[in-house]
């Protein structure tokens, strides 16, 4: 079953002749329980594409669907709702609240959505991350590593169907990177998820299920790793 | 260039970075421009208030007369324009008045010209708003006021026909109006010199002379009264024909009321500097605060700590530059508004350097530690500052995978999250509400002030403490009666009917009958005439207790011809001497048929102050006990004065019933306390609205912190807010979280400005009733608390919704990006 449909997506800023096209044109369709990489240099719209399928922008023109939810069709508030249901949101910056510890930051869009976390579920996450004794801390004392972790885990928090992931070994070293990859695919397997994932580096792309490649906007290939 | 590898030698680099600074950060720029402009000009209105004030006495002051010598003849008023002393002297006529439907007509003449006016000396004349000054023998000046109530058309050229006391009746010719306060008792009647000299009610009054006296300004108070006195004495003159201006006199050196106001003055200046230094530092604190990063990143590319510092400074002084320039300008035109006939160039530009001075000071005293926490901020630490001081705290505990792990989980809602938000940097915080609550307080004393001073009882000085209506004889009557109010006692006593006829009327609810007397005096070679009481032995024992001199026994004073004199302020001043015991006091009066005298002797002297307890204290200048009293005046009846206690809901039904039954008794004149309410009000509303002002501003410095830290808040966290929509806070949520955290400061503010605002407020006020202002009463201001606290509470939640559209500009990528 497909839970991603991206059809024909459009982001241009600007107005002719100064036109940008950050997407023009990109179709895209992933199966549940996908590992999906994106790769692409520097401003070839990968961050965009990710940003329109989590609901954090806006296409100037065609339709995004998830389990199938057309995004279009929602207003501001029903959008946020289904983001905090459906979809974790994993950052190359962690993008942790600085007033929360570690663990209210993890249970984070659970709690906003009104619900009690599963504590058997958190206790699960927390035991695969390796945080039990990190709870307690503010994210300014954790290093990059820890940080990033807490934000995989609040993105797992709500058990959602897909796990949109911004680069999120970006700032950590190769080390840390591993590590991280490690979790979130196995995380990812735990849990049934689907993953789509931005990255630079063609190593761990090469761990994923699917390569997705794109350049100026649209996708140039897309292969299916051995 | 400079030659060692470590010298700084680039002050124009960190000016231009801070210049660059100031360019970017535009919100900021705006709260610290308004706090420095508020500031300075609250501190310009008060400084121009204070020396407006003082220009203003001393321009009023030049153009008065320092003194008025009574009773002078032709000759005299000519001695005393030759006199090298005199530097100004304007002869004067003052007749005997007359009332005139309840106002007092007072008939009043000028010289034509100054007897002597030396270099242009003047005095204040009435202001005249149409036609002349009465110059021929028929004309006359009135009051618009006047007109106004008397229903005369104010224009020269009307004819008026004034019936005197003396019963004669004159018709006149308007020549001017001048201008005059509404609501007052008592108006001038301005005539012509011609008329004073032949006129029939001004020919046999004796003349008065306004003097100015060369170099009094450079006096101080002990030789200009010295100087006034002994110029007296030399045209032998007594003591209580000369009056001394003492509006003139307190302005001179010497006295302790100057002393007092230049310390009120530097005490609420004191305040008003400290607020601002509250106010700004707060401002640069969360922008410090917000740009952490920023100075990391510049101490990584080489700032040094003092060049940041430095860099900080100089952003607060381009912003004072900005802010001191506009504080002037609105802090000058406000002081020239509240007093335009006190501005001076001088005076405004001297208080302009100071204020100016004054607010550079606190600019940079605000400014500094913010910059000691910019300057602090290490490169690495930047990178993970966040503004919160908390650390992790104990909690509950859970299980997990076999190990055991405290934490603490507290509840997530978007109130928790805004208390959160609120408590993350207590010190800012406790300072915002600090600095909020300081405005909330100083707002609460003026409210305080007016909501505390009753004005009906400021207005109910003397015999309306006890009621609010008052019968006496008609002062017409009394003026043109040969032997004055006694004969009116005697013809025409206020008896037991007229008391029944008041009581009956519905509302009336007790009537005081005051018993006094008028008596000629005479004692230690002068003379007047004088209330004398009548003394109980239940009140003389009162007496023993108050502050007086002289021991007495009422026996004594029955037996010996003893007498109790009221010891107030105006003996001295009046005749420069005070009674003590043992004095001997000659009293003339009138017994109902002939004339009697009788020698007293001062028993005991007691204190004004405190002999204010019963109705007909006021005014009683002489005790006798009552027995000597009655048999002085062969039983008459001694009622003088009839005080009426009204039930409060019916006293406009008992002023119609009083004013009917009054008819019955021509000689008789009713008085109300409502119309003194009229003057009184007109008096303190000047004072109120002052109040008022002086409050708007400092609600104008609390509302700016507010806003300030609201705005400031938001703004530099719109990327974590970025973070919690990104992760599934709706915009409701955060919404709801902003007006929490605003609402949460505006309580804080509230909760200091009614406890700290109460206990300041009762403190002031008791203060200023031991100092005497007795018609203070704790009243809580309810409305003002009100409309401020719905005001504190409306701010946040307008200034969120507006912060939560502005953010819908920005999509939420671009906001998480930063």
């Amino acid at each position: 079953m497909s839970i991603v449909v991206a059809e024909n997506l459009k982001k241009y800023y600007g107005e002719e002749p100064n036109i940008v096209r950050a997407l023009d044109g990109v179709s895209l369709t992933v199966e549940e329980g996908e590992f999906v990489a994106v790769v692409g240099t520097s401003g070839s719209g990968k961050s965009t594409l990710l940003n329109m399928l989590g609901g954090l922008d806006v296409p100037t023109s065609g339709d995004v669907i998830i389990a199938g939810k057309k995004l279009s069709g929602m207003d501001d508030d029903h959008l946020t709702i289904f983001r905090r249901r459906r979809i974790g949101f994993v950052f190359q910056n962690y993008n942790l609240v600085p007033i929360l510890n570690v663990y209210e930051n993890m249970i984070l869009s659970v709690a906003l959505d009104g619900q009690k976390p599963d504590e058997r579920y958190m206790k699960n996450v927390i035991g695969l991350l390796g945080l039990g004794d990190r709870l307690n801390e503010m994210p300014n004392n954790l290093s990059g590593g820890q940080q990033q972790r807490v934000a995989i885990a609040r993105a797992l928090a709500a058990q959602p169907a897909l796990l949109l992931c911004d680069e999120p070994t970006g700032n950590l070293d190769s080390k840390t990177s591993q590590d991280v990859l490690g979790l979130i695919r196995a995380s990812s397997s735990q849990f049934g998820q689907t993953i789509i994932m931005i990255t630079h580096n063609e190593e761990i792309a090469q761990t994923a299920d699917r390569i997705i490649r794109i350049e100026d906007g649209r996708i140039t290939e897309s292969r299916w790793t051995v | 260039m400079s030659g060692r590898i470590s010298a700084n030698n680039n002050r124009l680099s960190v000016y231009r970075l801070a210049v660059r600074s100031v360019k970017s950060s535009r919100m900021r720029n705006v709260f610290v421009v308004l706090a420095v402009a508020l500031s300075v000009s609250l501190l310009m209105v008060m400084g121009l208030f204070y020396t407006g004030t003082y220009t203003s006495t001393r321009r009023q002051t030049d153009r008065m007369q320092h003194a008025i010598y009574y009773g002078l003849s032709e000759e005299q008023l000519y001695e005393i324009a030759e006199d090298e002393a005199s530097s100004y002297v304007l002869a004067m006529k003052q007749g005997q008045s007359v009332e005139i439907d309840g106002k007092m007509l007072a008939p009043t003449a000028y010289g034509q010209k100054p007897l002597k006016a030396e270099d242009g000396e003047s005095v204040i004349m009435p202001e005249l708003v149409k036609g002349s000054f009465p110059e021929d023998f028929g004309e006359i000046m009135l009051a618009d006021a006047y007109c106004k109530a008397a229903g005369i058309s104010d224009s020269p050229g009307e004819q008026v026909t004034i019936t005197w006391l003396d019963g004669t009746v004159e018709s006149y010719t308007v020549s001017g109006i001048y201008r005059a306060e509404e609501n007052q008792s008592m108006y001038q009647v301005y005539f012509s010199e011609a008329y004073a000299k032949e006129g029939s009610q001004l020919k046999d009054i004796a003349w008065q002379a306004l003097v100015r006296f060369k170099d009094a300004s450079n006096m101080n108070q002990q030789e200009f009264e010295d100087t006034v006195y002994s110029f007296g004495e030399e045209y032998g003159m007594q003591r209580k024909d000369m009056n001394i201006n003492n509006y003139f006199l307190r302005m001179l050196p010497g006295g302790t009321e100057q002393l007092q106001e230049t310390l009120l003055i530097l005490g609420a200046g004191a305040g008003i500097l400290f607020v601002s230094v509250l106010v700004i530092y707060s401002v640069f604190y969360l922008s410090v605060v917000g740009r952490v990063r920023q100075f990391g990143q510049l101490r990584a590319i080489g700032l040094t700590k003092k060049q940041i510092k430095r860099m900080v400074r100089a952003e607060g002084l381009i912003l004072s530059a900005g802010g001191i320039p506009a504080g002037l300008i609105i802090g000058g035109a406000a002081g020239y508004f509240i007093r335009p006939d006190g501005w001076s160039w001088i005076h405004t530009i001297l208080v302009s350097a100071v204020v100016i001075l004054a607010d550079i000071v606190t600019v940079l005293l605000s400014i500094r530690k913010p910059a000691k926490i910019a300057s602090a901020v290490s490169p690495v630490e930047a990178v993970r500052y966040s503004g919160y001081e908390q650390k992790g705290s104990r909690g509950r505990r859970i299980r997990g995978k076999g190990r055991n792990h405290t934490f603490r989980a507290r509840k997530i809602t978007p109130g928790s999250l805004a208390l959160m938000g609120v408590s993350r940097n207590r010190k800012k915080t406790a300072l915002t509400v600090l600095s909020l609550g300081i405005g909330g307080v100083l707002y609460m004393l003026a409210a305080f002030w007016v909501s505390s001073t009753s004005l009906e009882e400021y207005a109910r000085t003397g015999e309306y403490k006890f009621g609010e209506f008052l019968v006496s004889y008609s002062y017409n009557v009394v003026q043109t009666a040969e032997h004055g109010e006694m004969q009116l006692q005697v013809e025409h006593p206020m008896d037991e009917d007229l008391t029944e006829a008041i009581r009956s009327i519905d509302g009336v609810e007790k009537v005081y009958d005051i018993q006094k007397v008028e008596m000629q005096w005479e004692g230690h070679g002068d003379g007047s005439t004088d209330t004398v009481a009548p003394l109980t032995g239940e009140r003389a024992e009162k007496l023993m207790e108050i502050d007086h001199q002289g021991d007495f026994a009422y026996e004594d004073l029955e037996k010996e011809d003893g007498l109790i004199v009221s010891r107030g302020g105006t003996w001295k001043e009046v005749y420069g001497w005070e009674f003590a015991p043992g004095d001997q006091i000659r009293l003339s009066w009138y017994d109902g048929r002939q004339e009697q005298e009788r020698s007293f002797t001062v028993m005991s002297v007691i204190d004004v102050d405190d002999f204010d307890v019963e109705p007909g204290d006021v005014g009683t200048e002489f005790l006798i006990p009552e027995s000597v009293l009655h048999e002085m005046t062969r039983g008459m009846d001694l009622s003088d004065e009839l005080v009426i206690r009204t039930d409060s809901g019916k006293e406009d039904s008992v002023e119609k019933a009083l004013s009917e039954l009054m008819e019955n008794y021509p000689y008789l004149s009713l008085d109300a306390l409502s119309d003194h309410m009229l003057e009184v009000e007109s008096m303190w509303s000047s004072v109120f609205s002052i109040f008022i002002g002086l409050s708007l501003f400092i609600i104008g410095f609390a509302m700016l912190n507010l806003l300030n830290t609201l705005i400031t808040n938001i703004l530099t966290r719109d990327h974590e807010f970025a973070m919690l929509q990104s992760v599934g806070m709706t915009k409701g949520q955060l919404a709801r979280m902003l007006r929490m955290e605003g609402l949460i400061l505006a309580c804080g503010n509230l909760l200091i400005t009614l406890v700290i605002g109460t206990v300041a407020g009762y403190a002031m006020i008791e203060i200023l009733r031991y100092f005497g202002a007795e018609y203070m009463h704790f009243a809580f201001p309810v409305w003002f608390f009100l409309g401020y606290a719905v005001f504190i509470v409306l701010v946040p939640v307008l200034v969120t919704e507006y912060m939560v559209r502005r953010f819908q500009r920005q999509t939420l990528v671009n906001r998480l990006r930063g």
